[in-house]
């Protein structure tokens, strides 16, 4: 059961989707449904014995091309209606322990023509607004399947936080007549103090207003506004700033470090946008032991607390790992 | 103000696939329940996979020796 429910307090749409309750969670390692299928071996999602990057429509979608009717009737103040849209998973390899921070630049460079693809594909169906890509990494996340991989929303409506950053976005173009993207990376590079990384057309940094101790952002310099607008050196450049971000992650406390990935591309669904995609991961760790919970002020009133000073992180960050070309 | 601060990007999406795809194939089919299943490969491949984590040597993750494995 899936339908959208609106928010009537909030101006936002909620999924409901009871049947995700069922779905797959932490399996043993020789039942990982991301596997490819061995011969004699339970069968995976995968009907193959080998492949390179799979994508498939998840089992256990928030989201359905063909959603069923809603269970209950909607209000004028309180509509209903079908869940329309797509899920799927990308499947990273089919090497259940290998890792996006051990894999080359080539094939990171892959993973984002994928990306790119899936963006193609999913936003020219019309009922689609917005492609969200993202990433779980780590049980304190909420990952069920540690076999890598990441996932792909195709929105039927622009999710709250694309459509108050394509507010921004507007608000700015209409006083200013630049990009906000552009401009507010412009100031973080001629700063220098929360930049963690630079590769050839992008920075990470750790935002002036990060909402959690060791967020960091990816921009490309350049405005573009969806991945498949980047050019090849592009490309290569962002596959390096991933790979070294995440070796810096790594090398902070000494653990894969657990983080969301969210990917923030320009809305699909036509009309005046401006967005700068970016790239935005949030570890929930604060130290070592110890994690932030988006308690009171955070879930309750939507005030983010950090424990940090983002110049202070960033300057741990650019510390430790690699720099540019050493994480090739 | 970088050059393209000024642009203002307000057409629809339009497919460039073919820049993205280059080399790269992408085989569509169906699983037995009906769900979309899409296989990509290239004609090369990358990954040189990595040992699995026990069998690493120790680990300086940030040496330029720590690539290449698969994504």
């Amino acid at each position: 059961m899936s339908e959208l429910r609106w928010n009537a307090l909030l101006g936002e749409w909620t999924i409901t989707a009871t049947h995700r309750q069922d779905r797959t969670f932490l399996p043993p390692r020789d039942f990982c449904p991301l596997c490819p299928t061995r011969p004699g071996r339970t069968p995976t999602e995968i009907p193959r014995e080998e492949f390179e990057i799979a994508v498939f429509e998840n089992r256990f979608p928030s989201l359905e091309s063909q959603p069923p009717e809603p269970a209950v009737d909607g209000t004028d103040l309180s509509p209903v209606r079908p869940a329309l849209g797509v899920c799927e998973v990308i499947v990273y390899s089919p090497h259940h322990d290998a890792t996006l921070t051990g894999s080359s630049v080539e094939a990171i460079e892959r993973l984002i023509t994928v990306w790119s693809h899936r963006t193609l594909e999913l936003g020219a169906r019309p009922e689609v607004d917005y492609v969200f890509i993202f990433e779980n990494r780590g049980e304190a996340i909420g990952v069920t399947l540690h076999h890598p991989h990441g996932q792909v929303y195709a929105y039927p409506f622009l999710p709250p936080v694309a459509a108050r950053e394509t507010a921004e976005a507007r608000r700015h173009r209409e006083r200013h007549g630049t990009c906000l993207g552009c401009v507010l990376a412009d100031e973080e590079r001629a700063d220098g103090r929360r930049t963690v990384l630079e590769t050839p057309g992008w920075r990470g940094g750790v935002p002036f207003a990060a909402r959690w101790p060791y967020e960091v952002h990816l921009a490309p310099i350049r405005h573009v506004g969806w991945l498949h607008e980047l050019e090849a050196e592009e490309r290569s450049g962002l596959a390096l700033a991933l790979k070294t971000l995440l070796l810096k992650y790594d090398a902070l406390f000494g653990f894969p470090l657990p983080y969301i990935m969210a990917i923030h591309q320009r809305p699909t669904g036509g009309g005046d946008h401006d967005d700068h995609l970016h790239f935005e991961f949030y570890p929930p760790n604060r130290t070592e032991t110890k994690l932030k919970y988006l308690a009171g002020s955070e879930a309750g009133a939507g005030a983010f607390i950090n424990d940090t000073l983002p110049e202070e992180t960033a300057a741990r960050l650019r510390s430790v790992g690699p720099t540019g070309e050493a994480a090739r | 103000m970088t050059w393209a601060a000024t642009v203002r990007h307000n057409r629809p999406m339009e497919p460039k696939e073919d820049r993205l795809r280059r080399d790269m194939h992408v085989e569509r089919t169906r699983l037995e329940d009906g769900r979309a299943l899409l296989l990509y490969s290239w004609p090369v491949r990358t990954d040189a996979v990595a040992a699995p984590p026990s069998e690493q040597p120790a680990l300086d993750p940030w040496s330029p020796d720590a690539g290449p494995a698969d994504v």
